[in-house]
């Protein structure tokens, strides 16, 4: 194992236009860090006043009436020499770019609680060598050490675990967020990303997008109230919002309500914006948008030599890409769907951050563990499926759980195991069963069988029943277990679903026959234990109550078995309360404790096992 | 008697075969360290449950005391339907704005102070800045509520801030 030359936590830093995102490698898995307003992202703005430096929302706060102050969208600027004045003094972009670094910095050692020396920095992948080389010095000047340099469509990749491809891979990365719009096509090759083109527009964003709805409910109002809004700084700013809440929910919905309760007055009252945007009137909308939005694709295809047919793969990053017409649009070019299953507004974020961990030899030959497709468990008393290991565990893993016998007696259990996730035993996939003898003769329920499960790295899975008095053991090695093809696992777990609802009635009846079947063997050797010192009427109570719940137990109505069971349990602690009065008449009447365990996490259930005659 | 059902059952035996210690040692390590990665997965996939769970407990415990405040504005609104007194009314209306204000404190929610405030980032957002009789910096009027959660800002207070008098 190489020595790890990287002191200090490691963060990934998206440092945006107009937004910053920080991720840090937990498990193996990148996370978004929480600056200290409570953010996940941080806006990309400096205030600097009287020698008091203010990054993210609290500089944002102040833009519009000090805009002498403030600083925003700095990396239009980075990498050349135009510098920017405040108060009389000069400051390179790079020293303004620190400043938010600073605070990116000082925020995530507030979360990890230790010092974060290292980082690795996102860049598009137009950045000429200039820029990456200023970027790379603001994290200097923050008293970072900057790792390295990544490009933002390769860091999304790295998110998307597209590094992992075994074959020569050509991707397309479509980044559409707050400001800037990039389109990159990489190929992956050798474990490493080239980026073959780059296009986009960097003044096209979601911001646009907002906007285009903002005119379209001022333009409404207006013919209808014949009053601007937009002059209004309040009502724009509350028009804003509801345009950025309507096109959120139009990415899932058809139509939604924009409601904006007085939103101005005149001399006739209160005024307010109610209206319908379907999502049809939002595409038409929008179609000057997405029609910028098809050039830069096209050309870039073009530029790497790359027809649409040749894409492995198209990924999707920016929270405008979260837009049903924008990822349509993208199929309509490429032919294929895009991949959104990172979070868009986290994916280059959370490249970074992998990017870091591999660097700094946190993730090497990263242990990739596996999971257990199904849920793996045995037969229990009246033919349930009890899990003991639930699917998607990783493994390995070992889970153990204690059962007991079903009868007097029994000297023998037989231990079936299966895997599903239906409710019945009978209706999963079998996978073997053994036996485990030389039980002590016991009455039903007092022995104690520990049943564990050991799943190996290979997904082998051990079975072992010991009965913890006697130290008797039995294991099975099941190899058969990772037979199952992929379509298999998902039509089981499509008829567990399916069959859900009647699977459960099932097992709420066999479990309230089964305590049914245990309060009654109780009760009536209670009855027994205790018949002088009961009196009559309590017993002729009792004796009838146990009659209607053996009735119902056979009737198999799981409400009235448990209504039953509730009756008989209010009858049987009266036993305890007269056996008592006699010892000690002061005692105060409580309940006699069940001999019946009661749920719990380590609940011993009874097990169908069968009695062996030798 | 033991049943055989499945061609892949074996019965393991209590003895481990004897091997190479070192090598046993290696396999051993190996296998521990498998499982605290798998064991360190399964946790954090239990956690993430368990925090989506309380996330939901705790949305369901506001939302509920949010619907009493919904049946006050329900009887407002019917009985703004019949004739009635435009004073009493109003009176109603913000007897269920206190209401309102109540859940909110009894969650941990309070309101920023912007009346005749010095500006301040950390609590305020600007929107405007204008002329006004009031000193150059103060607060002139309040647009929109500020709120904060146990301590922390979760909206600015959005704000419109003086510039001193006009020259």
């Amino acid at each position: 194992m190489t020595e790890n030359k990287i002191s200090g936590a490691t963060i990934g830093i998206d440092l945006g236009t107009t937004f910053s995102a920080m991720a840090v490698l937990e498990g193996g898995k990148p996370t978004i860090i929480t600056n200290a307003e409570g953010t996940r992202t941080t806006p990309s703005v400096v205030h600097i006043k009287n020698g008091e430096v203010t990054v993210g929302q609290i500089a944002r706060n102040q833009a519009i009436i000090d805009p002498l102050h403030t600083i925003r969208s700095i990396k239009r600027k980075i990498g050349t020499n135009e510098k920017v004045e405040v108060d009389g003094k000069a400051y390179t972009p790079e020293e303004i770019s620190a400043m938010i670094l600073q605070k990116l910095k000082k925020d995530a050692e507030s979360y990890l609680g230790q010092p974060v020396k290292n980082a690795v920095v996102t860049v598009p992948a137009y950045f000429n060598d200039a820029q990456r080389q200023a970027t790379k010095n603001a994290g200097k000047i923050a008293g970072l050490n900057v790792l390295r340099i990544v490009n933002e469509p390769t860091a999304a990749a790295l998110a998307y675990g597209l590094d992992k491809q075994e074959t020569e891979h050509t991707i397309l990365v479509f980044d559409f967020g707050g400001g800037t719009f990039d389109v990159s096509v990489l190929e992956l090759g050798d474990g490493i990303f080239e980026v073959k083109s780059t296009n986009g527009d960097n003044m096209l964003g979601g911001d646009d997008v907002d906007q285009v709805i903002i005119d379209h409910l001022a333009l409404n109002f207006k013919n209808a109230n014949g009053i601007e809004l937009k002059q209004d700084p309040t009502a724009y700013q509350r028009l804003k919002e509801a345009a950025e809440k309507a096109k959120i929910e139009l990415s899932t919905k058809n139509k939604v309500e924009i409601s904006i309760p007085f939103i101005t007055a005149d001399q006739n009252g209160p005024k307010h914006v109610k209206e319908e945007l379907t999502r049809a009137k939002f595409e038409e909308l929008i179609s000057d948008i997405l029609k910028r939005l098809e050039g830069p694709v096209k050309n870039a295809l073009k530029d790497a030599n790359v027809s649409a047919s040749e894409l492995n793969k198209v990924i999707f990053v920016g929270g405008s890409t979260r837009i049903p017409s924008v990822q349509e649009l993208v199929k309509s070019i490429t032919g294929k769907d895009g991949d959104k299953s990172v979070n868009p507004d986290e994916a280059v974020g959370d490249g970074a951050a992998i990017q870091a961990g591999v660097i700094a030899g946190d993730i090497k030959d990263v242990l990739l563990l596996d999971v257990t497709p199904l849920s793996l468990g045995i037969e229990t008393l009246g033919g349930v499926f009890t899990k003991l290991i639930d699917r998607n565990t990783t493994i390995p893993t070992k889970k153990a759980q204690v059962f007991s016998t079903a009868a007097d007696n029994q000297t023998a259990v037989t231990i079936k195991v299966a895997q599903g996730e239906r409710s019945m035993f009978a209706d999963n996939n079998t996978l073997g069963q053994f036996d485990l003898m030389g039980i002590a003769p016991a009455p039903r329920g007092v022995p104690q069988i520990e049943v564990a499960f050991d799943i190996d790295a290979n997904g082998i899975v051990h079975v072992s029943a010991k009965d913890l008095g006697t130290g008797k053991e039995q294991k099975i090695k099941i190899t058969s277990s990772s037979n199952l093809s992929q379509e298999e696992i998902e039509k089981m777990k499509k008829d567990a679903e399916a069959n859900a609802e009647e699977d459960e009635k099932k097992k709420a009846k066999i479990e309230a026959q089964n305590n049914a079947e245990s309060l009654i063997y109780q009760t009536r050797k209670v009855l027994e234990e205790f018949k002088d010192k009961v009196d009559e009427k309590t017993k002729k109570q009792i004796e009838s109550k146990l009659k209607e719940l053996e009735d119902a137990k056979t009737a198999g109505e799981t409400e009235s078995i448990n209504t039953k069971i509730e009756e008989l349990n209010k009858l049987v602690s009266q036993i305890g309360a007269q056996v008592y009065k006699d010892a000690n008449p002061q005692a105060p009447e409580g309940e006699q404790k069940g001999e019946t365990k009661k749920e719990g996490e380590e609940k011993v259930v009874d097990a169908d096992f069968k009695e062996k005659k030798e | 008697m033991k049943n055989k059902n499945k061609q892949e059952e074996q019965q393991v035996p209590n003895n481990e075969a004897q091997e190479e210690p070192q090598v046993n040692k290696e396999a051993e390590l190996k296998d521990l360290l498998l499982r605290t990665q798998a064991n360190f997965e399964n946790y954090r996939k239990q956690t993430e449950k368990r925090i989506e769970d309380i996330r939901q407990m705790a949305s369901r415990n506001i939302l509920l005391e949010i619907i009493p405040v919904i049946d006050n504005f329900n009887l407002a609104l019917q009985s703004a339907d019949t004739n009635s007194n435009h004073e009493d009314f109003l009176k109603g209306v913000e007897l269920i704005y206190a209401q309102l204000f109540e859940v909110l404190n009894n969650n941990g929610v309070s309101t920023i102070e912007t009346k005749d405030q010095i500006f301040n980032p950390h609590f305020h957002e600007a929107l405007m800045k204008a002329n006004s009789d009031k000193p150059e910096n103060t607060i002139v009027e309040e647009f929109s509520k500020g709120f904060m959660l146990s301590g922390k800002v979760i909206r600015h207070a959005k704000v419109k801030v003086s510039s001193g008098k006009k020259e």
